[in-house]
């Protein structure tokens, strides 16, 4: 998750800056940042980006920058391939790439972390009421609101009031205060 | 046990009678989008055949038509797929061609035990000519590498 977001990173900035800038608007290609990496296709946008995803497996520019051991490895590149041993094959594939497939679609545990300090705040929530519960005095009227006396007084007085009379509640009596026969 | 029974009698009739008495007059292949396809399938693996095999491709052409292929709604042809592992020949580029395999492994999705060993049988020729090594040979059939977590970099 955090991954995905930083490789969105570069392209919104670039998008907030130019909002919020009160100069004229400009193209930026990110050319630059790309180093001395090869630029070998259009990629996703123009842009000189290196991205891994199944939509797009051809990025614009090559994952590593050239030195010495890369050209003389693309130098032999040009001959019979069967000539390049396995771990040559492999250079050459890390050279322009970052990410296998497989490696793409390898799962990513963040979610146990994620899932573990939800539940460390769940836990840190339901102690401190449990505490707070166990030390807190009983409200002093609380026995008397609970009573059957005081509820049922309470009901009655909803009724005289006629809080139900626009609800349906035919089966009461207004007037001698008793259920309808 | 009579439901069931029932169940059978009334499936056997379905299938043994009824059928036969309202059978189809015959089947039909027919295309249910409206508008006509641009180009028939025949039309489309040869376009791509012709356009991996242009003597003058570069790089850019080459990964340009391998990107497009990845995001439509097909998995390419063993033609199409010799005439790019040919142009990645030409190029030099043998990265791309590793890449461009596990880029039909995956567009065979689900059904990649299916259909994937039966590209790698079709274009194995190939492979042995040009001394490609399939993805499974290298390796990158399981994950090699596990990348950093860019939070923990700095």
């Amino acid at each position: 998750m955090a991954l995905k977001l930083r490789t969105k990173l570069p392209q919104l900035a670039q998008t907030m800056a130019r909002q919020m800038s009160s100069h004229d608007i400009f193209y930026h290609d990110q050319r630059e940042l790309c180093g001395n990496r090869e630029i070998v296709g259009h990629g996703k946008s123009g842009k000189y980006t290196y991205y891994d995803g199944h939509d797009l497996p051809f990025p614009a520019i090559r994952f590593r920058p050239d030195d010495a051991a890369s050209k003389a490895l693309r130098e032999k590149e040009k001959g019979d391939w069967k000539n390049l041993t396995l771990e040559e094959k492999k250079t050459l594939y890390r050279h322009s790439f970052c990410q296998t497939f497989v490696e793409m679609d390898a799962p990513d545990p963040e979610w146990k972390a994620v899932l573990g300090y939800t539940l460390i705040g769940v836990a840190v929530a339901w102690g401190m009421y449990l505490t707070t519960a166990s030390i807190m005095p009983e409200h002093p009227y609380r026995e008397f609101f609970d009573a059957h006396e005081t509820r049922v007084a309470s009901e009655q007085r909803k009724l005289d009031r006629g809080t139900y009379k626009d609800k349906d509640f035919t089966g009461w009596d207004y007037e001698n205060r008793k259920w309808k026969e | 046990m009579l439901r069931s029974v029932a169940m059978r009698v009334h499936g056997a009739v379905r299938s043994g009678v009824l059928q036969t008495a309202v059978r189809s007059p015959a089947a039909i292949q027919q295309r249910l989008s409206h508008g006509k396809p641009e180009l028939s399938e025949e039309e489309f693996d040869q376009k791509y055949v012709d356009f991996f095999s242009r003597p003058n491709i570069d790089g850019w052409e080459i990964r340009t038509a391998m990107n497009d292929l990845a995001r439509m709604d097909l998995i390419p042809e063993p033609k199409i797929i010799v005439a790019a592992l040919k142009a990645c020949r030409r190029l030099n580029d043998y990265a791309v061609a590793v890449r461009f395999l596990e880029s039909v492994k995956d567009k065979c999705g689900t059904k990649a035990n299916e259909i994937y060993p039966w590209i790698i049988q079709e274009i194995r020729p190939t492979l042995d000519e040009l001394g490609i090594s399939t993805p499974e040979e290298l390796g990158y059939d399981k994950p090699e590498l596990a990348i950093q977590d860019v939070e923990d970099m700095h």
